[in-house]
């Protein structure tokens, strides 16, 4: 590697730096929303679907009775009581677990562009394999 | 650090150990009494957590024998409902401190010890665990980026790799039964506890020759050392092998919510010969696509109970910040070595429970 390869390849690539700056503020926004939509839940602005104090008596059983009792829909369904305190909070976390899949977006289309053909390809086979698990599709059969 | 800050971070440090002592106490006394829940009706879902409290009260020992740790004779907890969170934000406080001095992540304590000592369904704990995780390596994912300790050629494949692996093992671990996630998360800990005594990580592992996938992955790089002013050159050997060892790393990660830092770094350092720093880097930024995968599927299945989660991300994230201040006068070894008795503790723990002992 000659002196020049070596002073590129310390650097972070222009691909990387993007990945990084999109992280980071989607990173920031999705931390504000989670911890605004947390205190508008519990300080009461806005009414849960479960109340608060008989949150307790749920999450010690297991996710498939916390489901059925408290009305908690699965997957995407969320978005029908985004109304609510507690469900409204999944903004904010879903921002975040989403985050991934838009960086990855915007890498795809800067390997493609500097014909990182092979990279490129393992990149969009990841955004499918991110979108497949954020579908809702795969749904386990519960204990 | 001045005396003064010191002081400060001594004091909140005993006030979140005093909470923290709250959830030890209530794991050792075992469950309050049903007569003392609270029992007023709200609206619909209230009436149906109460008829459902009373239901699994009255089940039959038929069901004990499928799931000892399902919803049989539930726990009925008697603190107010802000109890738990506050507790949690200050265990998770003192967590981030201890996991950044020991150098580990914070998913791989928070499981363990939460599951161990707190009322929450394993359910919820690992899908709390996941979002922990997730969110320390979201916060420190651009920073490794940019200074490229994180390199993106190495992460892409093997976090494909890791992320489908994780998603297979979420769907396990939500469709096995609870005694038996828990006996193995049990296992798993005690043997993460056995890998900090026995690895030793190689700073810069020596790689004479890179094989064919590497080259052709383009799996290497360099970093400018900041201590030194060196630059550092570095390519991976063992590639299939070590892409072989990501199926099982992305199960146990979807599987427990553990993070999987404390399997990245020894395989990307000891197999591939990654540098230590490289390696640490990019086993961070990947737990950001790892734990992504895994945390959807708990999410879609209302494994993540905001009440909990976020104050958990938010004290662990938190301690870390605090930690990385007391690194420069705390001694490493012997955190290092407290963190492996808390594991061996929690493993233990976690095991008993699994195994209904």
């Amino acid at each position: 590697m000659t002196s020049k390869d070596l002073k590129n390849e310390i650097k972070a690539s222009p691909a990387q730096l993007h990945y990084a700056n999109t992280l980071f503020y989607g990173a920031v926004i999705g931390f504000v929303i989670m911890l605004v939509t947390y205190c508008l839940y519990v300080f009461g602005v806005i009414e849960p679907q479960i109340p608060l104090e008989q949150l307790p008596l749920l999450w010690t059983q297991s996710a498939e009775h916390y489901r059925a009792v408290g009305h908690i829909p699965q997957g995407w369904g969320w978005l029908g009581l985004v109304n609510k305190g507690d469900i409204c909070n999944f903004i904010g976390i879903v921002f975040l677990a989403s985050l991934t899949v838009i960086c990855f977006l915007q890498l795809a289309w800067n390997l493609f562009r500097h014909r990182q053909k092979l990279l490129g390809c393992i990149a969009v086979t990841e955004i499918v394999v991110l979108c497949l698990a954020a579908s809702g599709i795969l749904v386990s059969a519960g204990h | 650090m001045k005396q003064s800050t010191l002081i400060t971070v001594l004091k909140t440090l005993t006030l979140c150990l005093v909470l923290s002592l709250g959830s030890l106490a209530y794991a050792q006394e075992g469950q309050p009494t049903a007569e003392t829940a609270p029992a007023t009706a709200v609206q619909p879902a209230t009436a149906q957590v109460q008829q459902s409290q009373a239901q699994a009260q009255a089940q039959p020992a038929a069901v004990q024998q499928i799931d000892p740790l399902a919803a049989v004779n539930p726990p009925v907890d008697n603190h107010p409902w802000w109890f738990w969170p506050i507790t949690l934000l200050g265990f998770c406080f003192i967590l981030g401190i201890i996991a950044v001095m020991a150098g580990v992540g914070g998913g791989v304590l928070f499981v363990p010890l939460v599951s161990g000592f707190f009322p929450f369904h394993l359910d919820f704990v690992r899908g709390a665990g996941l979002m922990v995780a997730l969110a320390g390596a979201l916060a420190a994912g651009p920073g490794l980026l940019r200074r490229n300790f994180a390199n993106l050629r190495l992460a892409l494949p093997v976090a494909l790799i890791a992320s489908a692996c994780a998603i297979v093992g979420a769907m396990l671990g939500l469709a096995l039964p609870t005694s038996i996630v828990q006996t193995c998360l049990g296992v798993v800990i005690i043997s993460i506890a056995c890998l900090l005594i026995f690895s030793k990580n190689s700073v810069r592992p020596i790689v004479t020759r890179q094989d064919a996938i590497g080259v052709a992955l383009g799996m290497n790089g360099a970093f400018l050392e900041p201590s030194t002013g060196e630059v550092v050159e570095w390519k991976t050997h063992r590639t299939l092998a070590s892409l072989l060892m990501f199926i099982a790393i992305g199960i146990m990660a979807g599987m427990f919510g553990l993070g999987a830092g404390w399997a990245n770094v020894p395989v990307l350092n000891l197999m591939m010969g990654v540098p230590l720093k490289v390696s640490v880097g990019t086993s961070k930024f990947l737990l950001s696509i790892t734990d992504t995968s895994a945390a959807w599927v708990y999410l879609n299945q209302g494994c993540v109970i905001p009440l909990m989660a976020i104050p958990s991300i938010v004290g662990l994230m938190a301690g870390s910040i605090v930690g990385v201040r007391l690194l420069a006068i705390a001694k490493p070894k012997f955190i290092r070595y407290l963190v492996i008795s808390v594991l061996l503790f929690s493993g233990v723990k976690a095991l008993m429970k699994g195994l209904g002992w």
